[in-house]
């Protein structure tokens, strides 16, 4: 690795881990929560940007996730971070199953078997009072490792921190490993990849499971960090936030997704005055991005220097010699 | 019982068609699916409602203007935001119609409130006797004016030149184009008369479930289940499919359990996928290799 | 290389769709490390009889065999590991990657990786891909192309993107190649350059080479035996000198001329 570059990890790493100096109780939970929809935008990448596929029912995974997780430690006593596993679990196998419809069809369809999924299983969550605790919600304890417990997001937050950045390190990594290029280019050539070898169903499969797995861990950090679940967080509306936020930080890039959590933490912050138009403005954005920006935040930068580059062509080859003034 | 139960099936069902109808009749004319269609439906529907109590329009008048409102909010739409990003990628309009979905479900709340209005039926509250037993007239009503609907489309359709061009550009765009029809024109068209559909749809149903910003989201799924079942395709398949989907969920509603009437519907919908093939490589059949 | 390869039997294959008979009762073999050509008029069913060999098409009826393999059992994606590789009519290359990736994507074909090597990144899977990217490079190098290999694809000439498809499908080492119109939009030096390619690969390396192909030219050069197909059947299969002048191969051509006129 370059020096430049093991500069910037070391200077990003630094920045991470002093962050939650730099602000108190309200601030820490804000991390939290821009880190845990940070995951959920990297699981988005993957299946959006990377596979190619559709999902507006990814809230779904997240409410398996945070049950699971919370219904485990609360029933079994389990350690916090088996409960997080398990969230991921749960949700990595619907993934799986939701892989099924996928494979027979695309696009608009698709997005209708996710978001019928999703609304499946916040129905059933919600009509299964015995396990969930159904109109009430249920309790969930706050994280605790080798018997310390995390009653602030402070401590928190390094533990949420520690699950994320491998994550964001895999989604990163992924387009580079031989699965990640066959997965891009089912998506770009579903034919030409089928006739190269990539299984459409084993790699479609891999990709939901993946993509559940992660918003499943992320559902059960969650859950821990808020202490109460209702069946009404995982609703439509959370699952086009969700989309909302991937889109506008970048369908394609990990750090978009950095971006997307961020922007889903901080928005409702700004927008606070225009309450009933937050979400009117939610889709605003997503419009006018696909219009303008259709990759998001996270490709301004390319945008903006591709046009820049563009201008300096155009004036080196300017017909007209550049001013006269020094004959 | 079982007369009640046809025809309340085949009034929600009557909802559903109508906004079945118009979600194909846009995919037909330019491949797009409008998840938004529903709510456009919905906002057609408070304007309606907001030139009932602000003007105090009769109800018939508002009734009828549901249409051109639902008309024209369909053709800005489509010249405004659609027009521009024809040519992209599926999924960015996927994502642009969602857009459309969240902003015009969260501007109605915002205009009008989140709480429920009731709305005036054209039909009266008296029930009437149809083949020995009591119905509501509503529902009645409902399945008259869907029907009314439907055969005015297919009369616009088959006899008019507007409608014989929509349905040409439909099946070959460039031969259509060859003989100077205007395809730029047949979208903003198909996206107007579907929004005029869901107009109709929405003051049909706002009466029976009363008007709220939430009002057509359950109805756009089965709508979606409908359109589905008969293809996506087809129009008729789409009529046909949202008075299937109106009539199981209804006998299902009485029968089993009224708490997971809308779950079933998505089983449906899910179901439906599962089995309907629809190939690898395109919607349209085998792509040309 | 060591092991012959195999003969590509085809019998009684046989295609409608929705009513139209596409293929019928087709049945010939090609033998092993020759250049084969499937030529006809348009609509004559090339295509769609390449598409059945390759799984991307099922037929109703008829058996595929190459070698001990019966084709029709395998599906779309195991043809790579069967060692038959294609390239295809409309270009289906990733024309927003490099045309170095884009061959890459064949030579990870057969490229075998345990999955957490490759996620994690592990010193074997890296060995492993830049095995893979130095066999991508040296396929490019094979089509005289290697300088375009960090280029976006979308952004080369179409003859050049011909050759990126080409070295995709060579980097996978094939036993059975299948070219779908290779000449088409290339001119004469691209064809005969195009020419030399083919029958080196037959020569040296004892590849199996199938073409459907319009440019008489070319066909005639190239081939060592020709398939006539007219309307979904079999006219004849022979020598080029023989079938050009078959009198029903004339008519074949000749009709599509006359309905071309009319």
């Amino acid at each position: 690795m370059s020096l430049p570059r093991i500069a910037g990890y070391a200077l990003a790493a630094v920045v991470l881990l002093a962050l939650p100096f730099a602000g108190s109780h309200y601030e820490h939970f804000l991390l939290n929560t821009a880190l845990i929809y940070t995951l959920i935008a990297l699981s988005l990448v993957i299946l959006i940007g990377y596979a190619g596929q559709i999902s507006i029912g990814h809230a779904g995974f997240w409410a398996l996730g945070a049950f699971a997780s919370a219904i485990l430690v609360t029933k079994t006593g389990a350690p916090f971070l088996v409960g997080v596993l398990f969230g991921g679990i749960v949700a990595a196998v619907f993934g799986a199953l939701v892989a099924i419809p996928a494979l027979r069809v695309q696009g608009h369809y698709l997005a209708i078997a996710t978001l019928g999924f999703a609304l499946i299983v916040q129905q059933t969550l919600f009509e299964w009072e015995s396990l969930t605790g159904g109109r009430q919600g249920m309790f969930v304890p706050r994280p605790s490792l080798a018997g310390h417990e995390f009653t602030d997001d402070f401590g928190y937050y390094y533990i949420i921190l520690a699950i994320v950045v491998p994550f964001f390190l895999l989604t990163v990594r992924l387009p580079k490993t031989r699965f990640g290029r066959r997965l891009i280019a089912l998506k770009l050539s579903p034919l030409a990849a089928a006739s190269f070898g990539v299984n459409r169903a084993r790699y479609l499969t891999a990709a939901f499971t993946l993509s559940a797995f992660l918003t499943g861990i992320s559902g059960a950090l969650y859950a821990h960090m808020i202490g109460h679940l209702a069946t009404e967080t995982f609703s439509l509306i959370t699952s086009l936030s969700f989309l909302t936020m991937a889109v506008i930080g970048g369908i394609l890039s990990p750090v978009g997704a950095v971006l997307g959590g961020i922007y889903l933490t901080v928005a409702p912050e700004f927008l606070r005055e225009f309450k009933s138009l937050q979400m009117v403005i939610y889709g605003v954005l997503l419009v006018l991005f696909m219009r303008f920006l259709p990759h998001g935040l996270a490709s301004l930068p390319k945008r903006v220097w591709t046009g820049i580059q563009r201008r300096r062509a155009l004036k080196t080859s300017s017909a007209l010699p550049e001013g006269r003034s020094h004959d | 019982m079982i007369v009640q139960l046809i025809i309340s099936g085949l009034a929600i069902g009557s909802v559903y068609a109508l906004l079945a109808l118009a979600m194909v009749l846009i995919h037909k004319a330019t491949d797009v699916v409008n998840f938004a269609q529903g709510e456009m439906a919905m906002f057609t529907t408070f304007l309606c409602f907001a030139l009932l109590h602000g003007l105090g329009l009769p109800v018939l008048l508002v009734f009828l203007l549901s249409l051109p409102i639902g008309f024209l909010l369909g053709a800005v739409i489509e010249r405004v935001i659609i027009q521009p990003i024809a040519t992209d990628p599926p999924v960015n309009l996927l994502i642009v119609t969602i857009g459309l979905f969240i902003i015009f479900n969260n501007l109605a709340g915002a205009i009008w409130g989140y709480d429920p209005h009731t709305f005036p039926s054209l039909f009266s509250k008296e029930p009437m006797d149809l083949l020995g037993a009591r119905v509501a007239s509503n529902s009645v009503g409902m399945i008259v004016v869907a029907v009314l609907v439907m055969g005015s489309l297919y009369l616009f359709f088959e006899k008019t030149r507007e409608g014989t061009a929509m349905r040409a550009a439909s099946m070959n765009r460039r031969a259509a184009r060859l003989m100077g029809i205007s395809v730029p024109r047949v979208w903003m068209m198909s996206w107007g008369l579907a929004g005029a559909i869901g107009g109709v749809a929405g003051v049909l149903t706002a009466p029976m479930t009363f008007l709220d910003f939430e009002m057509m989201v359950a109805v756009l799924l089965k709508a979606f289940a409908g359109a589905i079942l008969g293809g996506f395709n087809s129009l008729p398949g789409a009529v046909l499919g949202g008075l299937v989907i109106g009539l199981l969920e209804t006998m299902f509603g009485a029968l089993v359990s009224t708490a997971f009437k809308d779950t079933f519907a998505f089983c449906i919908i899910i179901l439906v996928l599962m089995i309907r093939p629809t190939g690898l490589f395109g919607r349209s059949g085998i792509k040309k290799v | 290389m060591t092991d012959r390869t195999p003969h590509l039997f085809v019998r009684d294959l046989s295609l409608s769709f929705a009513g139209l008979k596409a293929l019928k009762d087709v049945t010939f073999s090609v033998p092993p490390a020759s250049i084969f050509g499937l030529i006809g008029p348009n609509g004559a069913g090339k295509t769609t009889l390449l598409n059945c060999l390759t799984r991307i098409y099922t037929p109703n009826t008829g058996s595929i065999m190459f070698g001990e393999t019966r084709v029709l059992d395998q599906p779309l994606h195991a043809m790579s590991s069967l060692g038959i590789a294609r390239t295809f009519q409309n270009l289906e290359l990733f024309g927003v990657e490099t045309a170095l990736d884009n061959v890459l994507i064949g030579a990870l074909s057969n490229t075998p990786v345990s999955s957490i090597a490759d996620l994690l990144g592990l010193p074997s899977a890296r060995k492993a891909l830049r095995d893979a990217r130095e066999r991508a490079h040296a396929a490019l190098a094979l089509m005289g192309i290697a300088e375009v290999a960090d280029r976006t694809v979308a952004t080369l000439a179409y003859g050049v993107q011909k050759r990126v498809e080409l070295a995709r499908a060579l980097v996978t080492e094939p036993r059975l190649l299948l070219l779908d119109e290779p000449a088409a939009g290339l001119n004469p030096d691209e064809t005969k350059a195009l020419a030399d390619v083919l029958r080196d690969l037959r020569d040296t390396k004892k590849i199996t080479i199938i073409l459907v192909e319009h440019d008489m030219s070319l066909v005639m050069n190239v081939c060592d035996e020709l398939l006539v197909l007219d309307h979904g059947e079999v006219i004849t299969q022979d020598v080029p000198a023989v079938v050009r002048k078959n009198p029903k191969v004339i008519m074949a051509y000749l009709g599509e001329e006359d309905s071309d006129a009319a």
